[in-house]
């Protein structure tokens, strides 16, 4: 026995060697939600242009093949009412379009035309114009009434839609003509057109909406969009074949099929054997192998980010009712350090509570790390011999989350703050961050406030008290500066007056701290080359599909 | 032996809602719920109370399991929080790719585990003994998730014979049974080569031997089937590492099966497909133990049941 034991066993160790060198790495847990992505590198070649590219030796995009695309979790339900998830949702906006969309690039205008064309407000009143001449896949033809059917839809307490806190703001929907609505709402709101572009508000087909009744249109859902809803079978295939009739051009494209591999590992091995044409969310070491080596004809998307990625504070508690010792936290977390060594680069330090790519965003105050100040701050609070805090988080949810708050510790620590870390189950921490302030017990927590409209307007309403009840937000912060500008900037209608209130606010919640600023989180995706003019938004979604196209051989 | 299957199948129903009263329970208590997880970032309090109210999740707990009794008595496993499906219908669709997996991947760990086994006893201390055991050894400690993904790389990405993900043929089958029943492939071989080694030190082996029989005729006719009973106790054990381990299984190659299902359902809390799943994993793990004890009962004649 003893004989063949010791070559034995040297041969498995050397095997085991070697495999595990040739393994990607990739993240060990598995990601149950989708995280966000990073703002793009400065002058990668690999990167996927949005318009079709001018390729001399080509003559353009081919028709026909199967795009898969892989995310890492399964379209819940096939109907945005009841889905969550936005790169979920942005699979659903395939067959059902919203009426308007944000611009992938982060650019000005942030608010693109889709089924609706033009709008216009005045006081209460949002009137919109519709795309006239569209149809939607059953038939039914789109219009005013359409529309209204669809707002009522989602804000009908019977409907039970996950989203309707975020459409609540209107009040009544008034048809004006065939392809014009009055949108009238709760007091003047300016950010109404981004609002409409937020995933969850998609039109579908009244007909059917009345055939098959909320419980059952997931089944056969009938939108307006480039594809027609095929079959969902659950954990397994989304497929979508295109629409020959679709008002923006029909797809290049004969289908496109979403299967779901929520196992990091496997996603990228799916992307790499060709099995899968686009995937979501690759970690950064992984798009880093991919951009060094061309040979794998890997190209890896950098949409730019919104999400907006902090420590909160849980400003009713203790030490940090005081604006000093905030401000202290923030000086003592170098939070350029993380992005540069952490999250190599790929996204930028957070310099307000608005992401670069939103409307009104302007650079405000950036903490620069500077931890002697963070020490005088809070000796003067009274605090020279520090304290101890605990700070909550759900692993897996945000890129690098476990290596950036175990950075943010090191950093507190140096400053007399000594952080415990709680790590919970995602649902475990979310049950936690939701209870009111009577409840919770969270000091510190890491987490992530997406800005899906690039619009001030659903980031800044987090800054209120009344914002309290609403249960992700537990800084329970409130400033009353801050209850009279944040409604004045919902109303206002001249945008530059808009943006003037707005950058009073940013300056006001900076000099006030209520988080610690991390930064705006990454979002890295990648495609295998021959999958041509695929566009992943700045919210996540796979943008103008009907332009996408399969150069295969 | 009717009366004893009978004796047995009470049992198991008993077993079973020990077991949905547990769980029931348990999920319930663990922070967080549905109604938060599927709220989205501007939700108010109220529109998850509301959430709440719709999944009946605010009723007493005690509440709560007396009408998932009520309703497990028609037959009514309830219906998904998230896709609004009913539970019975997203395992009638999941079951039959688990089985799948389980039914082969056992076959492969048994004829793989017990002919490496049986040969390795007949010729013990040789090479091939040596190495097989080593590389059962490692079939047992290696993790499924590491086994699955290295499976992954190399014949699916490197050598493309095999697809990488997915279930849609039976090409796809074969990766994914192969990790499961290498994994347990390893325990089988070491009870096997060591109940054999056994088997082949008793009196009638050497009577059997005597009379001049061929060594394969004394292994196959005399040794083999007293050999096997503690395998089949074995593989019997093994069945719940091996429905383990199409969880672990499942994800790696996103096989749309019960594992899953299961693993999906309790990072979203939703309750009934947790219950659901739960309960399909407890019966068919105490069915398998039944159907291991009653062929217990053939192989071996000095064991009967009343």
């Amino acid at each position: 026995m003893v004989r063949y034991v010791k070559l034995t066993a040297l041969v498995l160790l050397l095997l085991a060697v070697v495999a595990s060198g040739c393994a990607p790495a990739a993240t060990p847990a598995p990601e149950p939600a989708p995280t966000e992505a990073p703002p793009p590198p400065e002058a990668t070649p690999t990167e996927a242009a949005p318009a079709p590219t001018a390729e001399p030796e080509e003559t353009g995009p081919k028709e026909g093949g199967t795009m898969v695309i892989s995310l890492g979790t399964d379209v819940p339900i096939f109907d945005s009412v009841y889905a969550s998830g936005i790169p979920n949702l942005g699979i659903i906006h395939l067959v059902s379009e919203g009426l308007t969309r944000i611009d992938p690039e982060g650019g000005d205008p942030k608010v693109l035309p889709v089924l609706a064309e033009s709008w216009e407000q005045s006081g209460e009143t949002w009137t919109f114009k519709l795309r006239e001449g569209v149809m939607f896949h059953d038939g039914t033809p789109f219009n005013a009434e359409a529309v209204k059917c669809n707002i009522e839809r989602m804000l009908n307490p019977d409907t039970g839609a996950l989203a309707a806190s975020a459409f609540r703001v209107i009040d009544s929907v008034e048809v004006v003509d065939e392809y014009t609505i009055n949108i009238i709402t709760n007091g003047p709101f300016a950010a109404l057109p981004a609002q409409l572009a937020y995933s969850p508000m998609a039109i579908n087909s009244p007909t059917q909406v009345q055939a098959l009744g909320n419980e059952d249109y997931h089944t056969a859902p009938m939108g307006t969009g480039p594809f027609k809803f095929v079959h969902h079978i659950k954990g397994q295939e989304v497929l979508v074949e295109a629409n020959e009739d679709y008002w923006g051009g029909a797809p290049y494209l004969d289908a496109i099929a979403m299967r779901p591999i929520p196992e990091t590992a496997s996603r990228l091995l799916a992307l790499e054997a060709g099995d899968s044409h686009v995937i979501y969310h690759v970690p950064p070491r992984d798009a880093q192998r991919y951009m060094d080596d061309p040979s794998l004809g890997i190209e890896v998307l950098t949409p730019p980010q919104q999400r907006l990625i902090h420590v909160g504070m849980n400003n009713l508690w203790g030490p940090f009712q005081d604006v000093r010792v905030r401000q202290a936290l923030n000086y003592a977390v170098d939070n350029q350090a993380i992005v540069d060594n952490i999250l190599m680069g790929l996204t930028t330090a957070s310099d307000s509570p608005l992401p670069p790519t939103a409307l009104c965003y302007e650079s405000t105050k950036d903490y620069a790390y500077d931890p002697d100040k963070a020490r005088d701050l809070l000796a003067e609070a009274g605090y020279a011999d520090g304290f101890k805090a605990t700070l909550h988080y759900g692993p897996g949810r945000y890129l690098l989350d476990t290596e950036i708050v175990e950075a943010v510790q090191s950093y507190l620590a140096d400053v007399g703050v000594e952080v415990e870390i709680i790590a919970l189950e995602w649902a475990a921490y979310i049950g936690e961050v939701r209870k009111p302030p009577e409840e919770n017990i969270t000091q510190l927590f890491f987490i992530g406030w997406g800005l899906p409209t690039l619009d001030p307007e659903l980031s800044l309403t987090s800054y209120v008290e009344a914002a309290w009840a609403s249960p992700i937000n537990a800084l329970f912060y409130s400033n009353p500066e801050l209850e009279q500008l944040i409604p004045a900037q919902t109303a206002a209608e001249d945008p530059a007056e808009r943006c003037e209130i707005v950058k009073e606010i940013q300056e006001i919640i900076m000099e006030d701290a209520p988080q610690i600023y991390l930064h705006y989180e990454p979002q890295i995706h990648a495609k295998r080359q021959e999958a041509m003019d695929v566009t992943i938004s700045v919210t996540e979604r796979v943008d103008q599909m009907h332009k996408a196209w399969l150069d295969a051989e | 032996m009717g009366r004893y299957i009978v004796y047995r199948l009470v049992l198991t129903l008993f077993v079973l809602l020990g077991v949905s009263l547990v769980v029931f329970f348990m999920i319930r208590l663990i922070p967080g719920d549905p109604a938060d997880l599927l709220a989205d970032q501007w939700a108010t309090e109220e529109d998850i109370e509301q959430l709440r109210r719709d999944m009946g999740l605010d009723k007493p707990i005690t509440v709560q399991y007396l009408i998932f009794l009520d309703n497990l008595r028609t037959g009514d496993l309830g219906n998904s929080v998230i896709t609004k499906v009913p539970v019975a219908e997203e395992i009638r669709a999941r079951l039959p790719n688990t089985l799948k997996l389980a039914v082969i991947g056992t076959f492969i760990a048994v004829v793989i585990g017990s002919l490496a086994g049986i040969i390795a006893a007949v010729k013990p201390y040789s090479l091939f003994d040596n190495v097989s055991m080593v590389f059962a050894l490692s079939g047992v400690s290696t993790p499924a998730f590491w086994l699955g993904l290295m499976l992954m790389l190399l014949f699916s990405v490197k050598l493309h014979w095999f697809p990488c993900v997915g279930a849609d043929t039976p090409k796809h089958l074969v990766l994914p049974s192969l990790t499961l029943g290498l994994l347990t492939a390893g325990v089988i071989a070491r009870q096997s080569r060591s109940s054999m080694l056994e088997t082949l030190q008793e009196d009638y082996i050497v009577t059997a031997r005597s009379k001049g029989l061929r060594e394969r005729v004394v292994v196959s006719r005399h040794a083999l089937k007293n050999a096997l009973i503690p395998v089949v106790t074995i593989v019997g054990l093994q069945f719940g590492r091996l429905l383990g381990g199409t969880v672990l299984v499942e994800s790696v190659f996103s096989w749309p099966g019960m594992g899953r299902l299961l693993v999906d359902a309790v990072f979203t809390r939703d309750y009934p497909i947790i219950q659901g799943a739960v309960l399909v994993f407890a019966t068919t793990f105490a069915l398998v133990n039944l159907a291991v004890d009653l062929l217990y009962g053939t192989l071996d004649p000095r064991i009967r049941y009343e």
